[in-house]
Formats: structure tokens, sequence, C-alpha cells
């Protein structure tokens, strides 16, 4: 499967719909899921990817893109004058943005990237998304992430009482 | 949870199909990780498969100290949290403590004694912990050696602020972490003596550090901390006005070879501008200079910016731009342009910010 391109090992990823993306095997890599697969060599044609929509996938490979080291034979694009500093400082700037979607496409993310064993992705995903409760009441929690109160009324009156000092 | 005002409820589910729930438990407990650690307790109401999820949240943060009711009550939840939680080795841990301290007791305003010292043994069996923070926290020295050692083959951020290394012992903690990347240290008023570095730190990155003006009676602390940030990249020094304590630092002429950016406060400018032309002079690859000066500075008439440098010498060839922030009419830009233009830092690099 590996095509070349400018010297670049190529990898093809594909999603359960039937799209195809041609990415550069170091950026794949993020992915330790992918690096797993590929280090085992169980990537000899292209890659599928069960379970994330086209959609995703692209923005995951996005992700990566702009994550992936760039010292080292794979990096070109970013001058080695910048310092790791500023670029972290950059990356926290262009993260930000990246993350301003809809709750669904959240939770999708954190879907991917907890497949794809992204850590960068993964906790990018789950900071957002208890920024976003942690100021919400439990109804309101429970109304964000979907979840269903499956307590009985006295249970979890008992597990209330059983971590007071949590409570107090 | 906290109740929050109301007004901005969240959304009501996707389709009521629990989007979240679908995840395994350890990416649930990776994301608790995030929350402070009493809301992380308190979502073991949300449903059953919540119940004992925090247990194995692999972090620690005790932050929001302010919320709780006394001093006794932070100490109780962490006695709590650390007999209930389960053995998940911790990746970060932060702590702050409460408030209420007056200074001299041990005692809260509710009168309850504060157990300063009791987390101090969550050092130990944390061998994976990378991130580690400290708020107002009061590190005492304990035992007939009267040593504190804060040390890890671990650790890659480090932030302690405003805490007190037991200013009454007079006794010097030192802090051995090899691994550090990040490091964030503010000391205050009556912080006790600054913590000595033990071992050279090869993967340093970025640095802040901030002293108080009563860290000038520390020089030696002083000047073997500066001496410990050479590997850094990214260095922020801010110290109060008159900083004399890194003057003896200075005259080590310590090689800065990987900063690139550093930010300093008024502090360079005295005496006559030495610490300024210190790190133009010894920072051979520095791209970005910023100098924040945002409080009158008193000597500025008597400060020729004329260093009496023995010989002359030119900046870093790399250098790209310098900002300086300061006050309208800030007499002390004048002079650092001149200190600039002679080391051979061109004017169109050079951006006046005016704050207020």
């Amino acid at each position: 499967m590996a095509t070349r391109e400018a010297g670049k090992k190529m990898i093809m990823l594909k999603s359960p719909d039937g799209m195809e993306f041609e990415v550069e095997e170091a950026v794949a890599m993020e992915s330790q899921t992918i690096r797993k697969m590929i280090e085992d060599d169980c990537a000899d044609t292209a890659i599928l990817i069960p379970n994330i929509n086209s959609k995703i996938l692209s923005r995951v490979i996005e992700y990566c893109n702009k994550h992936v080291p760039t010292t080292g034979a794979t990096g070109a694009a970013a001058s080695d004058t910048v310092a790791p500093a500023a670029l972290a400082e950059d990356l926290k700037i262009w993260d930000a943005e990246f993350i301003k979607v809809n709750r669904a496409t959240r939770f999708d993310l954190i879907q991917a990237a907890s497949y794809l064993n992204i850590k960068g992705l993964l906790d990018l995903t789950s900071q957002t998304t208890i920024d976003t409760i942690s100021d919400n009441s439990l109804e309101e929690i429970r109304s964000f992430l979907s979840t269903k109160n499956d307590y009985l009324p006295e249970e979890e009156q008992t597990i209330r009482r059983e971590n007071q000092w949590a409570f107090q | 949870m906290r109740r929050r005002i109301a007004g901005k409820a969240a959304a009501t589910g996707d389709g009521g199909v629990d989007r979240l729930g679908a995840l395994p438990d350890e990416i649930l407990q990776h994301a608790l990780s995030f929350l402070p650690s009493r809301d992380a307790v308190r979502t073991c109401v949300l449903a059953r498969r919540w119940r004992h999820l925090w247990k194995s949240a692999p972090a620690l943060r005790v932050t929001d100290v302010d919320a709780f009711r006394s001093a006794r009550h932070v100490n109780g939840f962490v006695n709590h949290l650390i007999v209930l939680r389960d053995r998940t080795p911790l990746r970060e841990r932060e702590i702050a403590v409460y408030k209420e301290y007056d200074g001299g007791g041990y005692y809260d305003s509710n009168g309850d004694r504060l157990e300063h010292s009791q987390y101090i043994d969550l050092w130990v069996s944390c061998p994976n912990l990378e991130t580690l923070k400290m708020n107002r926290c009061s590190i005492l020295f304990l035992g007939g050696d009267r040593s504190m050692n804060i040390s890890s083959q671990s650790v890659r951020c480090l932030s302690i602020t405003r805490c007190d290394f037991d200013h009454f012992v007079r006794a010097r903690a030192l802090i051995s972490i090899p691994t550090l990347v990040h490091l964030d240290l503010e000391l205050t008023e009556d912080c006790g003596l600054v913590p000595a570095f033990e071992s050279m730190m090869p993967s340093l990155l970025t640095t802040s550090i901030k002293l108080d003006r009563s860290c000038n009676k520390d020089d030696m602390g002083c000047s073997l901390l500066l001496g410990c940030l050479s590997h850094s990249s990214n260095l922020d020094l801010m110290a109060g006005p008159q900083a004399f304590a890194f003057r003896t630092a200075l005259k080590r002429c310590t090689t800065f070879s990987k900063l690139k950016i550093l930010s300093l406060n008024e502090w360079c400018v005295e005496p006559d501008f030495g610490p300024l032309h210190y790190f133009l002079r010894w920072s051979p690859n520095l791209e970005k200079l910023n100098i924040h000066l945002s409080k009158p500075y008193r000597h500025v008439e008597e400060t020729e910016g004329c260093y009496d440098s023995a010989e002359p010498f030119l900046a870093s060839k790399q250098f790209r731009v310098v900002e300086i922030k300061c006050r309208a009419k800030d007499k002390l830009v004048h002079k650092i342009l001149k200190v600039l233009s002679s080391c051979g830092v061109p004017a169109e690099q050079i951006n006046i910010k005016k704050i207020n």
C-alpha cells in the first residue's frame, strides 16, 4: 500500500462509509493503535478504521497533521528557528479553535481518540467536556451526558451518605 | 456538584442515547481526572455505572479548597479520598491549602487545628506522577536532620506557588527532579529559603520564576537557582525591584545556550542595566526578548544606560524581536533602547507597547 510522495511513506486510511484518506505514515502513527498495526505489519493494504465516519476521521487526521512532531526526518514544514515553547503556545490556540464543535461531534471525537489511542486528542476532548459540565447541577450533567439515573431513590440516599465526606 | 446560576441549562441529550456511557471505564476515569477531586467523587450519584469510577481517576486535585467550609473539612476530604480511592497510580496531583491560615498559629477561623503536613507522605508511592502543583502549601521540615527533599524520576511539570518552605527553620529544601520539562516557581514574602535544585535538568523547556523582594536576603539560593536554569529555552524571570539576589549569579557567566525566549521585568536595569547586558551577552541563541515595565523606576535619572562592559559584544544573531511593555512616558525605555542598540539590536526589531 505504501506509495511514495516526495520521499515520505504514505498510508491509506478507510472509513466505514467508503472514504479513503492518504496520510503520511508519521501522521497516522500519532495514533498508537495504528502505530501498533504498522509495526506488527498488519497494514499491508489500506487500514479500515471501524466506527469512525469520514467526517470525524478527517477531523482526527487534521488534528494529527497539526500535532505530528516536526523534528526528525519527516518534519519539514516548521522552521527550525521556532522555539518549542512558542510552538506549544500556537498549538494551544489551534487546539482551542479545533475543539469549537458541537457536543455530538465532541463525543464522536472522544470515541475516536479513545479507539485510535491518541493521547493528546483524548486529553483535549475530555478536558473540554469536563469544563462544560463542572459547573452544572447533577440533573444538568445527567442530561448533558444523556445518562439515565438508574438508582432507586433510597439507593441514591445511601450512596450519598456513604460519601458524605465529599458532599459537605 | 456546585449549583450553577440558572439560565444556561445544558442542552438535552442526543435522542436519549448515553453517548459517554458507551465509552470504556478507563476513558471515563481519564475524563474524571480533569475534575477537582471533590466533583469527581460526587459523580458517584449520577448512575450505577458511575458509582465507583472516581476511585480509579488517575489524578488528585484538591484545588477548590476555598469552597470547603473549613480547613477541617478539607483535611477530612483528603484523608477520605486517600483511604477510599483504589491503588490506581496517580499521574497528576494538585494541592492547595485552605486560606484561613493566620500566619503564626495553627488554627483556622473555626478554631480547628490545621493539619498541614499530613499530605507530605503523598510524595512516595507515585512512580508515574507527571504533574505536581502545590499552591499555598506549607512544606514542613520533619525529622531530626531537618531535611526536606522533593524528588521524583517521573515528574515533568512542577508548579510551586505561594508556598512556605518552613520559614521558621531556615533550612533549604532540596528538589531533585531530573525529568522536569516545565517549572513554575512563585515565592512570596516569608516563604523561607529559596529551594535548591539538586540535579541538572536537561529536558527543561519553560521556566517561570517570580520572586518577591524578600528573596533578596537569600542571595545564595537565588544564585543557585539561576545556575540550574541554563537549559531552559523559554525563561520568565520576574523579581521585585532591586533584586540584588541574582548579583552573585550574574558574576558566574553561565551561558544560556538554549534560551530562545526571555521575559524580564524592572529588575533587569539595576545596577546599570547589568542583568539585561548579562542575558544579551550570554544567550547566544536568543530570539525574543520581552521586557515588562509596570512600575515606575525610582532611580531612572541616576542610571546612565552605558554599562561599563569590559569588552563590547553583539547580541545573538538569531534575534527577531524585542517587545517592551511600559507605561506612557517611561524614561527608562529610552535608556533600554540605548543598551540594545549598543549590542547591535536593530531598532526595527523593537516594538514598544504602552500599558495603563
